[in-house]
């Protein structure tokens, strides 16, 4: 049986060049083909490209945002008895862009004469007992993962072995409208094909090596001076519930900026104060802590935004762009 | 990102600095049509950053099997005088028909899983400063299947009776279903069976299948305004020329040897050691010229090491096994 290895990447720090080598090299001991695909904008070294059979860039890395996906982690943090701000952090959807890279592998790998096909991603953790799998003959079957965050075990194709014709079968399955429809999560859309093509799950259970979001814990703070934290909102004009559980009422949260600075480590802040440069228009401020800055500009015009503090300008522009939803607002309590 | 219906895919094999630069210098002449094209790049050398940046899919392949069995070789002729044609398989380094197959075919497959309409196929030693053959073959594509380049035959260059390898273009939805598919053995088969071993045939006779409007025009009309097509020889390799070969005069059952400069501006020096200790020199033989000798009875000839300007060509070995196949393959014909 000839079997090709298709490996899912984004390499874009030494760490992560590292471990996709170390797993290329595994596979190639075992005298196994490789096809891998990564994102062009990150640059993977010749040394390891030239290690695979085939490398795959592509210029399409579909993260999907809001308004179609958007994922929050939000906080509360009450002022008095009735005050307490509320603060969302949104995030786009990485789970179709990996279940895209599956789909352009299998596309390119079912062009080539292999009879089976195994998708690994870049970082998975390759034991003896799954090296002794990538050897067997065994398809169309699947392997369950232990959940980075909380250790629980769910749906995978990070290390998913199929023959040539259900490989076909499961490239044209992977669809964006699908994959909207089923709940948007990948665990979900691969749990959608697991049934329909009667593929088994067996063991072992498998890890991955990178949990991405250990580094990325303090989800609201834009880290841009180490006087203070920072975070801002991004909004279209948006309806919010606001009044707590008992009182539940319905506002219109405007689409303006609105700032917040915390966790002061420079106890003049407030006495100096900072100037806000949005597009061009300055005003200077001189912020509390957990005070809401709101700026009479609207988040969804505004194209460069600077912070100047201490004589030093901290352009947040490019970081303002990327975000597509942020929320900041205050939310009062009546009884 | 949004996709364009028409796609420049470019066929490439760079290992050298030199042959870096022309791809770069390629696809940073075809920016300016980028608005109407999408451009591909497959290649058997992995893919600058630079090159990356400048297009939207990069396919690195490393498989590059040049086919040396005597069996794969193409045939090439000349004709010293009148009425006498030389055929060798010796002419070039081996027969690149699978390799450069394999990369049209993931080219192919690649346009059709991607959705584009029309693909225009390029090699990558070539310049660009006037695209109108791009636009023009998109339109000529709404009328016809495919669209190939004729070259009339020219003194002291390689002629073709197909339509040229550098340059190609078809519609995706005429082609036939073998053509988006690799299996080696099948191709390696066909390769076999055909009595014309050239690329350019395979893509030929591909495009013409099941009925197909096949538009010939003239290879003049790419080479307008400036343009460059094959600025690398690759049957040349490392050497000056190319054929220095030995084959079968049927006539006298004796192997002669035939010297041809077809290409190196200084005068060639070629040296044939025949089993290892007899040698034969063919010297000062200046551009398009020719000097012919016979190195003996091919039962007494087990071994033939050819030199040009004292860099290493060929080492043939002759034995039972191989000696009709080397008398059908190499041969002298006679009208």
């Amino acid at each position: 049986m000839k079997r090709l290895v298709i490996i899912t990447t984004y390499c874009d720090t030494q760490e992560k060049l590292d471990i996709f080598a170390e797993n290329i090299r595994k596979i190639k001991k075992l005298g196994l083909d490789i096809l891998a695909i990564g994102p062009s904008e990150v640059e993977i070294p010749h040394t390891i490209v030239q290690e695979c059979d085939f490398f795959f860039y592509t210029k399409e890395n579909p993260i999907i945002e809001f308004p179609v996906i958007n994922y929050t982690h939000w906080f509360l943090r009450p002022i008095d008895e009735r005050k307490r701000i509320m603060i969302h952090r949104g995030y786009g959807s990485y789970d179709w862009a990996s279940l895209y890279q599956i789909k352009k592998l299998l596309q390119i790998g079912l062009t080539y004469d292999y009879d089976s096909y195994c998708n690994i991603i870049y970082d998975l953790i390759i034991t003896e007992e799954m090296e002794k799998k990538l050897l067997s003959e065994e398809v169309n079957i699947m392997h369950k993962r232990f959940s980075p965050s909380d250790g629980s075990l769910v749906d995978s194709a990070h290390f998913m072995f199929l023959d040539r014709n259900t490989a076909a079968l499961v490239e044209r399955e992977i669809d964006y409208e699908a994959f909207l429809y089923a709940n948007v999560r990948a665990e979900d859309h691969v749990k959608m094909w697991v049934d329909k093509f009667n593929l088994r799950y067996v063991e072992p259970h498998i890890r991955d090596k990178i949990y991405y979001w250990k580094d990325h814990q303090n989800h609201f703070d834009y880290e841009i001076h180490p006087d203070f934290k920072f975070f801002f909102s991004k909004n279209p004009d948006i309806e919010i519930w606001v009044g707590g559980n008992d009182n539940p009422r319905k506002e219109i949260l405007k689409s303006n900026i609105r700032m917040i600075f915390y966790d002061f480590a420079n106890p003049n802040i407030r006495q100096n104060g900072l100037i806000i440069a949005v597009d061009e228009d300055l005003c200077k401020i001189h912020p509390q802590e957990w005070e809401i800055v709101e700026l009479p500009v609207s988040s969804q015009h505004a194209k460069t935004i600077r912070i100047i503090y201490e004589h030093e300008i901290l352009d947040i522009t490019k970081v303002f762009a990327k975000t597509k939803y942020n929320l900041v607002y205050e939310d009062t309590i009546i009884t | 990102m949004s996709k364009k219906k028409d796609l420049i895919l470019i066929t490439a094999h760079c290992p050298t600095e030199e042959k870096r630069k022309i791809l770069l210098d390629l696809v940073s002449g075809l920016q300016p049509i980028r608005k109407d094209f999408d451009l591909m790049v497959v290649s058997h050398t992995p893919i600058t950053f630079d090159v990356q940046e400048r297009i939207d899919w990069a396919i690195f392949d490393k498989d590059n099997e040049l086919l040396t069995d005597w069996r794969h070789q193409n045939q090439p002729w000349f004709s010293p005088t009148d009425g006498k044609i030389i055929q060798s398989i010796f002419f070039g380094n081996g027969n690149t028909y699978l390799t450069l197959h394999k990369q049209l075919i993931t080219g192919y497959s690649m346009a059709k899983s991607f959705g584009y309409e029309t693909i225009q196929c390029v090699e990558y030693d070539a310049f660009f400063c006037d695209f109108t053959e791009f636009y023009e073959n998109v339109k000529s594509l709404q009328e016809y299947d495919a669209i190939l380049y004729t070259k009339k035959d020219g003194w002291g260059e390689i002629n073709l009776q197909y339509g040229i390898g550098n340059f190609h273009a078809a519609k995706i939805k005429s082609l036939p279903e073998k053509i988006f598919s690799f299996n080696r053995e099948k191709i390696l088969k066909e390769l076999e069976e055909s009595d014309s071993r050239t690329t350019e045939k395979r893509t030929q006779d591909l495009y013409s299948m099941n009925g197909n409007k096949v538009l010939f025009k003239d290879h003049e009309l790419l080479m307008k305004n400036g343009n460059i097509l094959r600025m690398i020889d690759f049957h040349k390799g490392e050497l000056e020329m190319q054929w220095a070969v030995p084959y079968y005069d049927p006539k006298s059952d004796t192997v002669d040897f035939i010297v041809w400069n077809e290409s190196a501006e200084n005068p060639a020096n070629v040296s044939v050691i025949i089993n290892e200790s007899e040698l034969h020199t063919f010297k000062q033989v200046h551009k398009f010229n020719w000097h012919h000798k016979s190195l003996g009875k091919i039962e007494e000839i087990r071994s033939i090491t050819v030199l040009i300007n004292n860099k290493f060509k060929n080492h043939i070995l002759i034995d039972e096994n191989n000696r009709a196949l080397f008398k059908e393959t190499n041969r002298a014909y006679y009208k």
